[in-house]
């Protein structure tokens, strides 16, 4: 059996030998859209309106409508009721799962983590070492420039007056090194000019 | 926000709090719509079975990420229409015969070659039964494609308007006009000779 009806749609249905290719008619969209509802009521108006005029039209709707309501007659077939709880079993395995997943990532994010915090430490305590190396060299730099003035800090105490102790250096009393007793003399000797000067200006 | 009216909306709400019951809930409301649009757009009850039961995992697999936008029914039934097409697809990447819907033997297959001269045959002489009314609508809506079968379903058994069915197919509400309307005529083509007989079958 051949039934070929001649169309230029791209959408034509094919059922064994019947070769239906069915050209879809802009009545037939317009219809189609009246029937489901979609036409604004303009449309609406001008379809009711060829309707009620046209009897072919009316033909075309009812044969058109009537084939739609046959697909009613295909039955509601009920679903398997153990889909529910199969499904939700697969459900609770996939919770299952990721729990799993996410704890196994957990853990795998464990030791970078473990490592991070080592290498902070370590890191800190390499910065800390330098910081105190540096501060350490820095005192020990400082002992050893105030070295010669240590040594002679006993003597500087007896003289107690600071102005007297540039003066002193400015004569390089300081720059050889001397004997406490020489030094001793050689204070004696400064402190004892002023006094004579002091005696030649009564 | 007009999707927060929507009970299942809520019902989806709770199921992104890990509530097991809501989605239980919602399995129960959908599944058989659900597998019912999915059993004709495939033509096989077991794959339909199994992709209804992809669908809800997807949905809850996807429950984190769930944002209520349109209404629930929208966005399941765009899930399972991907479902359905890429099962579709690795369906067509295996060669295998043509097939139609059977009665009782649901996944059973049959060329249309086979069953469409038997039919034929029986049409002028006698009235059809209600069966064989219904494995003409099954026949008829096996030669439909995959979009045209899908628009179909979604229009005729779900309800949805001619915008609902474009956003599940991502398509314009235009496309949908023209698609279901080309669908639509080759129902009639095909179903137009039982018209009568359906008739009498009803009387």
């Amino acid at each position: 059996m051949q039934k070929t009806v001649v169309s230029d749609n791209r959408d034509d249905a094919q059922i064994g030998t019947w070769n239906v290719q069915v050209k879809t008619e802009p009545d037939e969209e317009l219809l189609i859209a009246y029937l489901d509802g979609e036409l604004d009521s303009k449309n609406v108006r001008l379809t009711e309106d060829r309707l009620s005029q046209e009897s072919e039209l009316r033909e075309k709707m009812t044969v058109l409508e009537q084939t739609w309501n046959l697909l009613d007659s295909l039955e509601i077939v009920p679903v398997d009721k153990t889909l529910v709880r199969s499904t939700l079993e697969v459900v609770a395995l996939t919770i299952e799962k990721e729990l799993h997943e996410g704890e196994k990532n957990f853990e795998q994010r464990k030791i970078p983590d473990f490592l991070i915090t080592l290498a902070i430490v370590l890191l800190c305590g390499v910065i800390g070492y330098q910081i105190m190396s540096l501060y350490r060299l820095s005192v020990d730099r400082q002992i050893l420039n105030d070295t010669p003035i240590i040594q002679q800090m006993n003597i500087y105490k007896e003289i107690g007056n600071f102005d007297f102790l540039k003066e002193l250096a400015k004569e390089r009393v300081f720059d050889s090194p001397l004997s406490d007793q020489k030094i001793q003399e050689t204070l004696e000797t400064e402190l004892a000019q002023p006094v004579e000067s002091d005696e030649k200006n009564d | 926000m007009i999707s927060l009216k929507d009970p299942d909306v809520r019902l989806m709400l709770q199921v992104r709090e890990d509530d097991a019951t809501a989605f239980e809930e919602l399995m129960i409301r959908y599944q058989g719509r659900v597998f019912s649009v999915l059993r004709h757009v495939t033509g096989s009850q077991d794959l339909a079975e199994d992709l209804t039961q992809d669908v809800f995992l997807r949905i809850f697999r996807a429950r984190k990420t769930y944002t209520p936008g349109a209404k629930f029914s929208t966005w399941l039934f765009t899930i399972a229409n991907n479902v359905a097409i890429n099962a579709l697809r690795s369906k067509r990447r295996k060669p295998e015969r043509q097939f139609v819907f059977s009665g009782e033997s649901t996944d059973s297959m049959a060329t249309i070659d086979n069953s469409v001269p038997e039919n034929s045959a029986l049409l002028p002489t006698r009235q059809l039964d209600s069966q064989e009314i219904r494995e003409t609508v099954r026949m008829a809506i096996a030669t439909l494609n995959d979009n045209q079968r899908m628009a179909v379903m979604l229009n005729k058994f779900e309800g949805m308007n001619y915008a609902d069915v474009a956003q599940v197919m991502k398509l314009t509400p235009q496309a949908v006009k023209s698609l279901l309307c080309r669908a639509r005529t080759n129902l009639r083509a095909v179903l137009e000779p039982y018209v009568e007989k359906g008739k009498k079958i009803e009387s």
